[in-house]
């Protein structure tokens, strides 16, 4: 139940971060591709999630999911506060 | 850029963001709207207002899709026809406070922060708005 | 190490939070009143793994935050898409 749940997560993040994209190449407004890579990382994180339930190893994937999702925040407020301006 | 006690309404201000996305837009409903016993093909609207065919048909098809104009018998021809009143009375206001201050009304449009606002939530259209039937 | 970069993300989720609220206030667009609350519940999913300390299982339930979250933004998709087709029928 947990996977369905990340990799449904992930898929919508797929999405958003495609849609803005798309935008983006339109648009050309900055905001868009910061907070598509954000949704990117995002979905790479949901997918590591999965990964790490899935995949039993000594590796415990934490640190790299929570730095991959922190990234993806920063990401997305450099485009907010940028764009601001 | 501040205001003191702003001249645009509430709602104006919603309605230049929601539809209003340049100046060329704004005047070519404008002009729909004061011939707006007329009905006119992307052409001949583009040689009137001597702008380019290709840039007045995608204005057309934005505004057609937000409800402000409509096409005749023939799709090919555009007449302005508001799907509301209230439509109809936001665009007066906005014609009658663009006579007095086009300069805010200008800024209004170009405002950066708001473009970019609404680029982001239109990028969740998921049909592009512009399509050219 | 992993508390800081929880806090991080717990932090960024707040700002993001702000601004959506903002850019609501700003297009009265209910679509980012959606995404604000979506982003809250991003952050918020930081609180009980704080509290827990205890990864392996907590994550049971914790996901359905997370759910709820993307469940906002595809709502809010939805009802982009819906109003926009209702806008623009001929």
């Amino acid at each position: 139940m947990g996977e369905a749940v990340y990799l449904l997560c992930a898929l919508t993040s797929v999405s958003c971060a495609l849609l803005l994209l798309r935008a983006y190449r339109k648009s050309q407004s900055a905001l868009l591709l910061w907070s598509s890579l954000c949704f990117g990382m995002f979905a790479l994180n949901n997918v590591l999630r999965v990964v790490d339930r899935l995949v039993v190893s000594n590796v415990d994937l934490l640190i790299m999911r929570t730095s991959v999702m922190l990234t993806g925040f920063v990401l997305l407020l450099y485009g907010l506060i940028w764009e601001k301006v | 850029m501040t205001e003191v006690s702003d001249i645009i309404s509430h709602e104006l201000s919603l309605f230049i963001s929601q539809n209003i996305e340049s100046l060329a837009m704004l005047e070519t409903l404008f002009f729909l709207k004061r011939t707006r016993e007329q009905e006119w093909t992307a052409d001949a609207l583009a040689k009137e207002l001597r702008s380019n065919s290709s840039a007045i048909r995608e204005l057309l098809s934005k505004l057609g899709k937000r409800g402000l104009i409509k096409p005749g018998k023939d799709p090919a021809l555009f007449r302005y026809d508001p799907e509301t009143a209230q439509l109809d009375n936001t665009v007066e206001k906005l014609s009658a406070l663009y006579l007095r201050y086009p300069m805010r009304i200008i800024d209004e449009i170009y405002s950066p922060q708001k473009r970019a606002i609404r680029n982001f939530a239109d990028a969740f259209k998921l049909k592009k708005e512009n399509e050219n039937g | 190490m992993q508390q800081f970069l929880s806090g991080g993300v717990f932090l960024g989720a707040l700002v993001a939070t702000l601004y959506f609220l903002r850019f609501w206030k700003d297009s009265n667009d209910s679509f980012f009143l959606l995404f604000a609350a979506a982003f809250a519940l991003l952050g918020l999913e930081r609180l009980p793994l704080l509290l827990a300390s205890v990864h392996s299982e907590t994550y049971g339930r914790i996901y359905f935050i997370r759910l709820i979250a993307f469940m906002l933004i595809i709502l809010a998709i939805i009802q982009k898409n819906r109003m926009a087709k209702s806008k623009g029928d001929t």
